[in-house]
């Protein structure tokens, strides 16, 4: 799994590390019960406070992406590859509409309809 | 073949023979090849028995040497180095005396045999003839300084873990059952097994980590110790059969090795080399060729 983070970039550190290991997950690169590398191992390997990086996996945790277990770490929930995949495409939505300045209301509203 | 190997090689047989050659005709019928700790000779054989096993084992080592390739051909040098002057000793100590019981196997000769392995054994390793270790390309993703990168890899074996688990029951019933010593060596034996099932590779700023599962063994090397770094496709048998293997101090190679298949080998300072078994060996590769660049262009 390559995760890679720019620090001139606007988006927050902890922000790019979740994305990357999102991205993994869509393309099933890391699947159902793999584990994630422990933080401090990949703050290392990255040059990052740990802190960062357990942020990330809150993150990745709270989009139902990985369970965080006491003895075993970081492990990959089932289902979470199309679960990954679609986060990838809201985020993706959100991100045009806020560039072409559609306001969330009208957002939501068009979701509505293509439902 | 390489000069360095063809030294050692004749070397070996000539220290492990020529003394028999010299000494053959002041001989005693029997001659002392074995000795207590204070050197009386407690095991004989006839001269020629005497020569065929320890001059002929020390002979084979040669060849072994001669013909094997990247981590294999230390251990035989070291084997024939040992064997070579415990060949010699055999002769010198045994000749013009009466019987093999007057013969003295002096201590001396194990620390001279074992000294004697141990150069051979870092002579050949030193050989730059290393089979299957053409430089091929270098890939290496481009880094933007203000980038950082990690990559998180495995190499996995799936007999071991299979063996670790069959190992594990088996402690566990030997341990409740019949045999609780039996048992424990089972356990053990279960726990090193899964400690050789499966490896991480981390790659990032700090170099390269290689660990088993709890921690130990581990590997560092940090990026101003690596040259570059290249993908290959492992042959167990070439870098001395699975496990870990050789010494990157000591013999200046060694090898993670848990499967045949993709691996990445690290070119290291001073001509060193580790390679290690890793699935993704490519993408590993151009992490750390890429990291590799940013860190000497900086």
């Amino acid at each position: 799994m390559l995760i890679k983070v720019d620090a001139t970039s606007s988006e927050p550190l902890y922000e790019q590390i979740a994305a990357q290991v999102r991205a993994s997950i869509a393309k099933g690169r890391v699947g159902e019960g793999d584990r994630l590398p422990p933080a401090r191992e990949l703050a290392d390997a990255l040059g990052v406070n740990m802190h960062t990086v357990l942020r990330a996996y809150a993150g990745l945790r709270d989009e139902g992406l990985v369970e965080m277990r006491r003895r075993r770490g970081v492990v990959v929930r089932a289902a979470s590859n199309g679960r990954a995949r679609l986060l990838e495409l809201t985020r993706d939505l959100a991100r045009e509409a806020a560039r072409q300045g559609v306001s969330k209301a009208e957002l939501r509203r068009m979701i509505e309809e293509a439902m | 073949m390489n000069a360095r190997r063809s030294i050692t090689a004749t070397a070996i047989v000539a220290v492990a023979l020529v003394p028999w050659a010299l000494f053959w005709s002041s001989l005693p019928s029997q001659v002392a090849t074995h000795s207590d700790l204070h050197g009386h000779p407690n095991g004989h054989l006839s001269p020629l028995g005497a020569v065929l096993i320890l001059g002929g084992l020390a002979t084979l080592m040669a060849l072994a040497v001669l013909v094997t390739r990247v981590m294999t051909g230390p251990v035989f040098a070291f084997v024939g180095g040992v064997l070579a002057v415990a060949s010699c000793a055999t002769a010198i100590e045994n000749h013009d005396v009466s019987s093999w019981q007057h013969a003295r196997l002096s201590w001396l000769w194990i620390v001279a045999s074992l000294v004697t392995g141990a150069v051979a054994a870092v002579v050949v390793s030193s050989t730059t003839e290393l089979g299957g270790l053409p430089h091929g390309a270098r890939p290496a993703f481009d880094v933007a300084p203000s980038e950082r990168l990690a990559w998180v890899g495995h190499g996995r074996t799936r007999y071991n873990l299979g063996g670790a688990i069959a190992m594990a029951l088996v402690g566990v019933v030997l341990l409740f059952v019949s045999s609780p010593p039996a048992g424990e060596i089972a356990l053990l034996v279960a726990v090193l097994l899964g400690e050789l099932s499966v490896v991480r590779v981390v790659v990032g700023a700090n170099g390269v980590r290689v660990s088993a599962p709890l921690g130990f063994p581990a590997v560092r090397f940090r990026l101003d110790e690596i040259d570059g770094a290249e993908a290959i496709d492992v042959h167990p048998m070439e870098w001395g059969g699975w496990g870990y293997r050789g010494s990157v101090r000591l013999f200046k190679r060694a090898a993670w090795v848990l499967r045949a298949g993709p691996g990445m080998r690290l070119d290291l300072r001073g001509g060193r080399v580790f390679l290690v078994t890793v699935d993704d060996a490519d993408e590993a590769v151009a992490v750390l060729n890429g990291l590799l660049a940013t860190s000497t262009r900086r």
